[in-house]
């Protein structure tokens, strides 16, 4: 489980997270809405200890993370996987060393089982043995997110994390990504954390939605009660609308 | 309101005088602050070469890449700055009869100081412009929080590979440089300027010492591992997508560059100290 208590959080003079509490509940899908820099990719890094926060908490699984080592706080990284927001590939290797490097560096994997190690995971996401030899740069989008997922899911973490997995894709991609997201969670049972501004998508796969605004939990629940949310910041986000304010300070 | 003889025109004074103490505070705090940051990486580097996993073949790539991928351009180098300081020296020491101690001269000058620094200022323009560019462009396109997220230790994984690589490379490369140089001396002073060949060559055995080779190698081995460090770090500070990575390799050139040269004079200094008696 993963909890964040009274977080805060400032780049220079912009403050991020405003005393933040969210708990993350275990094997579930949750899934963080939220405006364009209201702080979602930095609420996911704090899980990491990415980022440390300047006041509160954030544990997982009982470890505050600020109060651990390097060695502890890698430890505690090996339960995670993550998918980036632009997939994050080494581009200077292939598909094939990409998807292979957490499993030579924790399984000390090589030679014939780390290819067949791979030649699985590949599987599980649809990506074609032609692929593997391929640099990032030469893989369109959609693919590179499915190999930064392969990559993530590689030493079958207990929690995942995505940063905004359909961001940029087509609309039968971004169904595909969804797809992945949720075969994902059955199959491997593990905590999934989405950030994402695709509200469709979200609905599809979300156990949990949590909606950040201005530094805090605005809203947090099952897609049922955002469907009936009446909250005008609420409502505006989730059909599309810009308030007059917003459109006004154009 | 400066003229203001009312005495409104002590506030302005006051206030810019407090605005430039302010503004020297700030810089002063950053240099301080940049310092200690550097301190810290650099105290990591060293930690972390004896931690493991040892990354030998992360090593010998990145020793390829900065010491075996450099040579062409230190030979070339090397060539003509041993020609030109050859027919430098030869044209002057003419004008007194004493163009047989061109060879002692360029041996010299090449061991102590030419070598060491050149060779330095030419990894730094090829290799630590490539270092700072390559970490940064990972770091802004979060492939350094990539290998975080993987639990793998980017310091480890990236730094200590491409800085180890520097110091050991560095070293070796001035030692071709001051080899080829010397060809380069004997090729315009004996073959061109018509020097006999015996005295450029025995003065050379006379006035250079090993002592002298052997400080200007180890004054390259601190430029390699100067000069790897700034790149890595400025590599891995770097921010503001594109534009950061253009900051950042900018920075690392300069900063390596001129650290270079200023670190140079101290260690010549220190080493001109020690084997005095020798």
């Amino acid at each position: 489980m993963i909890k964040f208590a009274d977080v805060y959080k400032s780049f220079g003079k912009q403050t991020v997270l405003r005393g933040l509490n969210l708990t993350i509940p275990r094997g579930k899908i949750t899934v963080i809405l939220g405006r364009s820099g209201e702080g979602k990719s930095v609420l996911l890094k704090h899980m990491l200890g990415l980022i440390r926060p300047e006041k509160g908490s954030v544990v997982v699984d009982g470890q505050e993370l600020a109060k651990l080592d390097p060695f502890a706080l890698n430890e505690t990284r090996k339960k995670f996987g993550m998918l980036f927001q632009n997939s994050a590939l080494f581009d200077s290797m292939t598909v094939f060393e990409n998807i292979a490097f957490p499993l030579r560096e924790h399984k000390k994997l090589s030679g014939e089982a780390l290819h067949k190690a791979v030649s699985e995971l590949v599987t599980v996401v649809g990506l074609k043995p032609e692929v593997m030899p391929k640099y990032p740069s030469e893989i369109s989008g959609g693919m590179r997110k499915r190999v930064g997922l392969v990559r993530a899911i590689a030493l079958k973490p207990q929690i995942l994390l995505y940063d905004e997995p359909t961001t940029g894709l087509d609309p039968i991609m971004t169904d595909v990504i969804g797809s992945l997201i949720l075969n994902t969670q059955r199959s491997l049972g593990i905590t999934s954390v989405v950030i994402s501004h695709d509200i469709g998508s979200t609905y599809g796969i979300a156990d949990n939605i949590v909606m950040l605004h201005e530094g805090q939990i605005l809203m947090e629940g099952p897609p049922e009660n955002f469907k009936k949310a009446t909250d005008p910041v609420i409502r505006n986000f989730l059909e599309g609308h810009a308030s007059a304010e917003q459109k006004a300070a154009l | 309101m400066l003229s203001d003889s009312t005495g409104a025109k002590a506030v302005p004074r006051v206030v810019m005088g407090q605005r430039l103490i302010e503004s020297l505070g700030h810089s002063c705090l950053g240099i301080v602050n940049y310092l200690g940051d550097f301190a810290i990486f650099c105290r990591d580097t060293v930690a972390w070469l004896f931690r493991k996993p040892f990354r030998a073949k992360l090593f010998i790539e990145q020793a390829s890449a900065i010491g075996l991928d450099s040579i062409p351009i230190i030979a070339l180098v090397s060539l003509f700055t041993g020609m030109v300081f050859a027919l430098q020296s030869t044209y002057a020491f003419r004008l007194f009869g004493a163009e047989t101690l061109v060879g002692s001269t360029v041996g010299l000058s090449l061991a102590r100081e030419i070598a060491p620094v050149f060779a330095a200022l030419m990894v730094t323009a090829r290799a630590g412009s490539s270092m700072a560019a390559e970490l940064g462009t990972m770091r802004v396109s979060e492939q350094i929080d990539a290998l975080d997220s993987m639990a793998v230790y980017p310091h480890q994984y990236l730094v200590v590979p491409r800085v180890w690589a520097t110091t050991v490379m560095l070293p070796l490369l001035t030692v071709i440089f001051n080899f080829i140089g010397i060809i380069g001396a004997y090729l315009v002073a004996v073959l061109l300027l018509n020097i006999p060949e015996g005295p450029f060559l025995s003065h050379l055995y006379d006035f250079v010492d090993p002592k002298d080779v052997v400080g200007g190698v180890l004054k390259s081995a601190v430029f390699g591992f100067l000069l790897g460090s700034l790149s890595c770090f400025e590599g891995f500070r770097t921010k503001n997508g594109a534009k950061g990575v253009g900051i950042a390799t900018t920075r690392a050139v300069v900063f390596s560059s001129v650290s270079v040269l200023v670190v140079d004079y101290f260690l010549t200094q220190i080493i001109l100290e020690v084997t005095r008696n020798w």
